[in-house]
């Protein structure tokens, strides 16, 4: 049996950085690897062509399934995993991936680039302060950021948020936005000083989307496709750097297997089941990275262990989203050729003593349905209202730094399920401070507006193995990603997190995991 | 009727109430469908008669405002909600401005509100009606 130098779980975010780590050893990658149905490539002209042309865009915006409207009876999902060509990201068999969770919306994906096939793409990196009760500092990050910063293609602005993101050389131009923020960020930048004051800066979101060509890919074509068409090119995702690596011989990737335990010695034993033959099988390997993600990677040590008693740690940011209206662009047209992703905050509440990040969306390239029974206007009227106030509309999402709490918690149940315990924590002070000083830019708001989606709806799922300087329990990683107890088993993802920072944690996640990666493939 | 003849007469009837519009077949093919499939359930959500409300010809526009106003999820609006999907993509409704227009915008504001409370009022109306029997 072929004997590798490392095997990588997953193909998310962490696994490609630790991928690009371990180029020139014999790295093999197991994966699940749904992958998205082809016919998707084939829609390439704007969103609202789609729409407004009777039944050319059914199978794009509504779904040969329906899919589109799976809001309407079930739980709630976000418009970028309920959009038909979506689905693939979160889809998995019943037995893969149950969590039994009353309180968690838990989305795990098997898809071959993970949760990021929908992600935002914003790409923060963190500083000393989100990193304090990190065992590793910025400077340990530092060279890793900037690589993946290269290797992605990021676009933004050392602008007036640069003292919250870090300056980077390795920016594009910010993506085109809306007329409405731009009236924003010029009031802003009059009222700047005053802001500053309050804690508040605003600014150009840092995004892994392309405004450039970049690695041969295309720039934005701002076609509004992001919540329907998968892996839209400008749009970085972890599979662009997998298949780079695929091609260039320096990965080996097998998809269709599903890591079930890993046993360690002088070699590891990754027992895996393959699903197109419903068979086991085993892959032997010096070392094991695991970037499952933090719900699947602790699943999958519990599970190795067969432990079906411990709790662990979970976290997830907690989210709340305010709608803002712009009184002089209501009746305005809408924009048909801007990115969603607008302007971005962060708050340092003083009283609070916390760092809040926010991003401002506008309401581009979603279906006005999903948000039109949000409105307290009877039915009759509501396309009306929608066609008046969304182009003056920005949804403002806030997230919160999050610390490990005993209530929050998860655990292998005998039948290997996962069970999930969560309590939400709102943060109703902070939106109306916000609320208050966002009045001064034009934005009107309130806060009976504020909605809070469940507990686990950021997709920040991070903490069930935190990296300590000295762990004390088996299910705590050292600094260098090895799992405590274990000799060849790393862990590389948000498992690793001892508190989760307001910031996305995307880029973190990936330049820790290349750091892992780099300090195992020296030994190797 | 069968069920899905239900379902043509239930979606007709919203549309005309709703929207004063007649859907294209295929989009009445895609509302049967779709139910069929279970898009649309009672599950966890309050149940309404949305057969008795087409039936006696009751405004359904205002009946749903106000029980998902003081009711929260039920049937009514998971129906409601389906058509109005089906609408918006397939262009049956207009939801997106094209040109600008800021006193027109404040005009249809206004009129929407005004019909809101209206309706607000009608619905709330129908239901008492309805509990005490006098609509049966």
């Amino acid at each position: 049996m072929k004997l590798y130098d490392v095997i990588i779980v997953g193909a998310g975010p962490a696994g490609a950085a630790a991928a690009l780590g371990l180029q020139g050893s014999k790295v093999l990658m197991l994966d699940v690897g749904h992958q998205p149905d082809p016919l998707a490539k084939s829609y390439d002209e704007n969103y609202y062509k789609y729409k407004s042309a009777s039944n050319k865009g059914d199978e794009l915006l509504l779904g040969r399934n329906y899919e589109s409207l799976h809001n309407i009876s079930q739980p709630y999902l976000m418009p970028k995993l309920k959009a038909p060509f979506q689905r693939y990201v979160t889809q998995a068999r019943s037995e893969l991936g149950k969590v039994i969770s009353p309180d968690f919306n838990t989305q795990l994906s098997y898809a071959k680039g993970g949760l990021a096939n929908a992600w935002g793409a914003q790409l923060l990196r963190y500083d000393d302060d989100d990193l304090k009760e990190f065992p590793i500092e910025y400077a340990d990050l530092e060279p890793h950021y900037e690589e993946l910063e290269q290797e992605i293609g990021l676009s933004g602005a050392n602008d007036d948020l640069g003292v919250i993101y870090g300056s980077s050389k390795n920016l594009q131009a910010p993506l085109e936005k809306g007329k409405l923020a731009k009236k924003i960020l010029s009031r802003y930048k009059r009222k700047k000083k005053s802001f500053h004051k309050k804690g508040f800066r605003i600014g150009e979101p840092r995004l892994g989307v392309i405004s450039e060509s970049h690695k041969g890919r295309r720039p934005a074509d701002y076609n509004n496709l992001e919540f329907f068409k998968p892996n839209v090119e400008a749009n970085y995702t972890p599979i662009f750097t997998i298949d780079r690596l695929i091609a260039e011989g320096e990965l080996e990737y097998l998809c269709g297997r599903y890591v079930e335990n890993i046993s360690d010695d002088d070699i590891c034993v990754v027992h895996a089941r393959n699903l197109c033959l419903g068979i086991d099988e085993q892959y032997l390997a010096k070392k094991v990275i695991i970037c499952a993600g933090a719900v699947n990677s602790a699943k999958l040590v519990l599970k190795s262990r067969c432990d079906y008693e411990t709790r662990l740690p979970i976290m997830d940011n907690s989210l709340s989203l305010i709608p803002f209206v712009e009184v002089s662009s209501i009746g305005s047209a809408l924009e048909k050729k801007s990115y969603y992703n607008q302007l971005c905050l962060a708050y340092e509440c003083e009283d609070d003593k916390q760092r809040v990040i926010g991003t401002f969306y506008a309401l581009t390239g979603v279906l006005a349905t999903d948000l039109m029974f949000d409105l307290p206007v009877a039915a009759s009227v509501m396309p009306l209202i929608a066609k008046n106030i969304f182009p003056a509309m920005l949804v403002l999402h806030l997230w919160y730094e999050t610390l490990p709490s005993s209530q929050n918690w998860l655990s292998l149940m005998a039948d290997n399920q996962l069970q999930i315990n969560y309590k939400q924590i709102t943060n109703k002070p902070i939106e109306k401070k916000a609320i208050s000083i966002l009045r001064g830019l034009g934005l009107i708001s309130h806060s009976k507006l504020i909605q809070y989606p469940e507990a686990g709806s950021s997709f920040h799922y991070a903490g069930t193995l935190p990296m300590k300087k000295e762990p004390t329990s088996p299910y705590q990683t050292w600094v260098d990603g090895r799992l405590n107890g274990s000799n060849n088993i790393f862990v590389a993802d948000g498992s690793i997190f001892p508190v989760l920072p307001a910031k996305n944690l995307s880029l973190t996640i990936m330049a820790n995991a290349l750091r892992v990666a780099r300090g195992i493939g020296a030994k190797v | 009727m069968n069920l899905n003849d239900i379902r043509v007469t239930e979606f007709h009837y919203i549309c005309s109430k709703a929207f004063n519009l007649t859907p294209p077949p295929y989009v009445v093919n895609q509302y049967v469908t779709a139910s069929a499939q279970g898009v649309v359930t009672d599950n966890n959500c309050r149940n309404i008669d949305v057969g008795f409300l087409v039936d006696n010809q009751l405004d359904i526009v205002s009946v749903e405002f106000f029980c998902r106003t003081f009711v929260g999820d039920n049937l009514l609006t998971r129906k409601l909600k389906l058509a109005v999907y089906l609408l918006e993509i397939s262009a049956q409704i207009e939801v997106d401005r094209e040109e600008s227009a800021f006193f027109t915008a404040f005009y249809e504001l206004t009129k929407s509100l005004v019909i809101s409370i209206l309706k607000l009022a009608g619905g709330g109306l129908m239901v008492y009606l309805y509990k005490r029997s006098i609509l049966l």
